[in-house]
């Protein structure tokens, strides 16, 4: 199954979303989120905010990004649709919040899911998963980078 | 930690130092765990899934495994697919 990862920038926002990744409305795939790179491009402050990956239902209105291919040797464009700075958020799942991380600006944060224990999505139509800072304490420029497998 | 489902690595903003710590995922909501460093105490555990939990209620109430609620989910939208091709 090959790897992609999937680069999303917006400026912190506590209503809208960063980016999301999910299933393709006719050919939905399951999608398999191993590691999650989140940080601040800003100018530093001392400010911080709260990241949370978040289950969603739609995927909102956004501009597209193209996952890249971890392996250039696999040749297989991915299925599940990524977007990043939107402007009409996803419909959320209440509740249904996988990872929850408060950060200060200045720390960069890495998580790393080993193999068997990754976050997995429904290979259900515009099932996904959203990128949130449902509290942010500036609005300085975020970014993040998410591998995933599908 | 012995078998960790994953990692995290952070920076200490007031000292600059790297923090690292191990992650676990619960076995029943995938949530993300950060585990304390020492013995893994104050973890429930699911002895159906063999696996940790995360605190909420409703994961340690009751053996829901994942895959078992994403089987559900696609099981669902096959049958909303199935039911408007007939329309």
């Amino acid at each position: 199954m090959p790897k992609y990862s999937v680069a999303l920038a917006r400026t912190l926002s506590a209503t809208l979303s960063v980016g999301t990744i999910t299933a393709d409305a006719s050919a939905p795939r399951r999608m398999k989120l191993f590691r999650l790179i989140i940080g601040a491009s800003g100018a530093p402050a001392d400010t911080a905010a709260l990241w949370q990956l978040q289950r969603c239902t739609t995927a909102g209105t956004s501009t597209a990004v193209t996952p890249q291919l971890l392996d250039p040797a696999d040749t297989v464009a991915a299925v599940n649709d990524a977007g990043e700075n939107h402007t009409v958020d996803p419909t959320l799942t209440a509740n249904a919040i996988p990872f929850s991380k408060a950060l200060h600006t200045r720390a960069p944060y890495d998580l790393f899911l080993g193999p068997g224990y990754e976050i997995v999505t429904p290979a259900t139509a515009s099932n996904g998963l959203a990128l949130r800072t449902p509290t942010a304490g500036s609005t300085i420029a975020g970014n993040a980078t998410i591998h995933y497998e599908e | 930690m012995r078998h960790p489902h994953g990692y995290s690595v952070t920076a200490d903003v007031d000292t600059g130092r790297q923090v690292e710590s191990d992650v676990v995922t619960c076995c029943h909501c995938q949530k993300v765990c950060e585990v304390p460093p020492g013995p893994m105490t104050g973890f429930p555990w699911c002895f159906k899934c063999g696996r940790p939990t995360c605190q909420s209620l409703a994961c340690i109430a009751r053996c829901d495994p994942w895959e078992r609620r994403l089987e559900r989910m696609e099981a669902r939208e096959r049958f909303h697919r199935a039911m408007e091709s007939l329309r």
